[in-house]
């Protein structure tokens, strides 16, 4: 069991990005080029569903080419601190106005995907009167803590990792056209994750 | 080889570790990396698998993932370049753009001369009711009074840029090296020597490319680490330099307590050894990493002790006659940073990491393992631990102590021999070690005995014999007199018995996922102390716990510790610091002073990782 479980993980970790170049290739058109930090297997080409319900790869439809920023939440949340954040990721959305679902897009991963469905988010989400350009996604449990895993919602020390509240501060931000990430807190002014985006794709 | 020859042997590599990684063929045509119908593997360009599998956030550099192999002691370290002034020291042979003239003593968006290329911050911060840069004056040049009378004497230029940088000729690149950013051209940048008493003046281009090198931004703020510099020279985390754009810094050079002593202030809070780096907020980590950053030395102002057996004035034979000889020679910088590669060689850094960077190669002054011939005197060397993460433990080879002079910059009151030195993220020690007593062909290897597996700091435990970091080989090369000398006593401590006005507790921890201080993340609206110039504060500095180390460093005026953990500093760290190595649990209790200039100025973590991970508070001078 557990040989076979380590296995089963090093593969989901380790074999995403080679994922990503095989379903690019497996296309008939020329595959795109991958972000040099794609290319370090950053971004595991994960599929996940939209509160929609709608099938998307992490990667090829999420990341490649975009700006966006990225957090990851549960509905089920204790001490509000999801709903907080997600409200003020609202705030942003509005900050940004047009650039919203234009040059820039937001996608919020739930952290139980067992319960969080595309219907559940697809509530959720209307609650909080979303935008375009921002997806709430679920997906595979494995899927999902692999994707958590490579883009670092982590704690190194395994009890606190348990704790989900744990992963929800942060925000990943990036272009992936420029190989640009950073990370902002979710917990800072909507105003100050808003202008992260006035010099993120500017050359 | 040739294209199909490398691509066999890429296939083999792969091949080879999903064997390792103990794949069976079904598994792999399910996961679609074997073809069904041929057998052939695809192939994967670019990626080793062992590469990919340690790149979930947080490898252990050496065990998840693994530099090339490079023979030690092969490159002779290089000495760090000496910084020269723009053509002539005149500031009209100074590049501006398509505007030209000389700099003014204004804020550059204020400027004549209408150079379009000057453009600051005009994002930032209009909207958040904060002064752009653009409307702020330099504080010390051309205004009246002491504090604003200090016109440049020396007037330099320097141009962050992208070049080849060979960290190791084993390495897969060999002499072409691989694409790093710094200043000059250069990793790290220039060593500047400068003077307390004569201003300096630097301009920075930002030539660096819209595309990076897989991590890093090319709009960067360089802060001078840690000089008494206004606000608007600082490199403050929120003052960009865009690409095509410069940024114009001016130093006063002079000593904290100008308003309190008069003349150019109170030497005895004198700086010595700087660094500069790049502060860019959220990327100030990769911006480091990619090599934007450097030394800069300062000695004191001619005759700045009446007593002629007094000062650091760069010459050994005059003052404490700390180790120099002519242009420097045996005054020598060394820029510690561990760096980490994929084993194909290209440059790594974990950028959805939280904890750290940290590398399975140690550099200093830019190469892997180097050696440095030395001659049989003595000199003087000033350590930097560049970072990004990492905490060392020296001790020598041989056994001997290190003589510390210096501690984040500053002499002390007297020189501290120690067996071993702990050194983390940002903190300087200077050391003068003596040759003289070895036979030429003696080699000395400076060792690094801290374990450290990942960002939270070092296990604690002692690795033995540890890390070969730098070998010393003693030569029997001439250097004519060794006029220097290990003085009994050097700079005095300035009196702290200014009364505080305020006392501030910070607390640093992991809350939420993040890095927080006083339980609230960065935020670039948010001022969180307002302190009136001229006023003593007492600070309580606490880690929060969780078994983290927090290197915290506080812009401008220098601290002292009144406790470490409820116990009296010991000699070697009774003196002035910038940055506090502030153990897991630990607290540490603060007497601080805001002199002279005013602004804003940040307190962050120095694991620059933690700092990119809003780590940080801003305070503001009033």
């Amino acid at each position: 069991m557990d040989s076979s479980r380590r296995n089963f993980f090093g593969l989901g970790l380790g074999l995403a990005p080679l994922l990503v170049s095989l379903s690019a290739g497996a296309a008939q058109t020329a595959p795109k080029p991958l972000s040099r930090v794609a290319q370090s297997g950053v971004f595991p080409n994960v599929e996940l569903l939209t509160q929609d319900g709608k099938k998307v790869r992490f990667y090829d439809d999420l990341i490649h080419g975009k700006t966006v920023m990225l957090n990851f939440f549960l509905v089920e949340c204790t001490d509000g601190l999801c709903p907080t954040n997600i409200a003020n990721i609202r705030k942003v959305q509005d900050l940004l106005g047009e650039r919203m679902g234009r040059d820039i897009f937001f996608y919020s991963i739930t952290l139980q995907p067992k319960h969080d469905r595309p219907n559940i988010l697809k509530e959720y989400a209307s609650n909080f009167d979303i935008k375009p350009g921002w997806s709430f996604l679920t997906g595979k449990p494995s899927d999902v803590e692999t994707l958590r895993r490579a883009l670092g919602f982590v704690d190194t020390d395994p009890e606190r990792d348990k704790d989900l509240t744990n992963h929800v501060g942060m925000a990943r931000y990036g272009n992936d056209k420029l190989d640009r990430w950073g990370g902002v807190s979710l917990r800072s002014s909507a105003e100050n994750i808003a202008s992260t985006f006035d010099w993120l794709s500017q050359v | 080889m040739n294209s199909r020859e490398k691509l066999i042997q890429r296939t083999m590599d792969v091949q080879r570790e999903i064997t390792q990684a103990g794949l069976k063929r079904r598994d792999l045509v399910k996961m679609g990396l074997l073809s069904a119908g041929t057998g052939m593997l695809f192939p994967i360009s670019g990626l080793s698998l062992r590469a990919a599998n340690a790149v979930t956030s947080c490898p252990v550099p050496g065990v998840d993932l693994i530099s090339p192999f490079t023979r030690p002691w092969i490159e002779e370290m290089p000495r760090l370049v000496e910084k020269q002034t723009v053509l002539d020291n005149n500031p009209l042979n100074m590049s501006m753009g398509n505007g030209g003239g000389a700099p003014a003593p204004y804020a550059i968006g204020t400027m004549a001369g209408g150079d379009s290329k000057i453009r600051l911050c005009t994002e930032y911060p209009t909207m958040h009711n904060a002064t752009p840069y653009a409307e702020l004056d330099h504080q010390g040049w051309g205004k009246s009074g002491i504090l604003g009378n200090q016109a440049p004497k020396k007037w330099y230029e320097m141009r962050a840029k992208q070049f080849n940088h060979v960290w190791h000729r084993d390495m897969p690149a060999g002499a072409a090296g691989q694409a790093a950013w710094g200043f000059d051209g250069v990793v790290p940048g220039p060593m500047f020597r400068t003077r307390y008493g004569e201003s300096h003046f630097t301009r920075i281009h930002n030539d660096l490319p819209a595309k990076n090198l897989g991590f890093g931004i090319n709009q960067i703020t360089t802060h001078m680490h840690n000089l008494h510099t206004p606000s608007e020279s600082d490199g403050n985390p929120l003052y960009t330099n865009y690409p095509g754009y410069y940024y114009d810094y001016h130093y006063p050079n002079v000593y904290a307590g100008v308003n309190q002593f008069g003349g150019i202030g109170d030497p005895n809070e004198a700086l010595g050894t700087l660094w500069y780096h790049d502060h860019k907020l959220d990327f100030t980590s990769q911006n480091v990493y990619a090599g934007l950053a450097g030394m800069n030395c300062i000695y004191d102002a001619w005759g700045a002790y009446a007593d002629p057996t007094m000062g650091d004035y760069g010459d050994e034979t005059k003052g404490w006659r700390l180790p120099s000889g002519k242009n420097f020679e045996f005054d020598v910088g060394l820029v510690f940073h561990d760096r980490q590669f994929d084993p194909r060689g290209l440059d790594f850094f974990p950028l959805t990491c939280f904890d750290g960077a940290i590398g399975d190669k140690m550099t200093v002054n830019g190469k892997i393992q180097p050696y440095m011939p030395v001659k049989r005197r003595k000199y003087r060397f000033r350590m930097l631990a560049m970072g990004p993460s990492r905490t060392y433990n020296w001790f020598l080879s041989n056994g001997q102590s290190f003589v510390c002079i210096a501690v984040d910059g500053n002499l002390l009151p007297a020189p501290v021999v120690v067996k071993n030195i702990q050194q983390t993220t940002a903190e300087r020690f200077d050391v003068i070690m003596d040759f003289s007593q070895y036979k030429a062909g003696t080699e000395i290897i400076l060792l690094n005995r801290a374990e450290q597996t990942n960002g939270r700091g070092p296990t604690g435990n002692l690795l033995s014999p540890g890390y070969e970091v730098l070998k010393f080989i003693v030569t029997s090369d001439a250097f004519g007199v060794d006029d220097s000398r290990i003085p009994a006593k050097m700079r005095p401590l300035p009196s702290i018995t200014q009364p505080v006005a305020n006392n501030r507790v910070w607390n640093f921890e992991r809350s939420g996922g993040e890095w927080v201080v006083n339980g609230a993340p960065y935020d670039r609206n948010l001022i969180s102390a307002t302190i009136p110039e001229g006023s003593a504060e007492h600070w309580t500095i606490k880690n929060g716990g969780g078994s983290w180390l927090h290197p915290v460093h506080i812009h401008y005026e220098e601290h002292r510790y009144l406790s470490y953990n409820k116990v009296a500093p010991t000699p070697l760290y009774a003196g002035r610091h910038d940055v506090i190595r502030l153990d897991p649990n630990a607290t540490v209790e603060l007497y601080m002073r805001f002199r002279d200039y005013k602004g804003m100025y940040p307190m962050h973590c120095h694991n620059v990782v933690h700092e990119d991970h809003a780590m940080m508070v801003m305070w503001k001078i009033v």
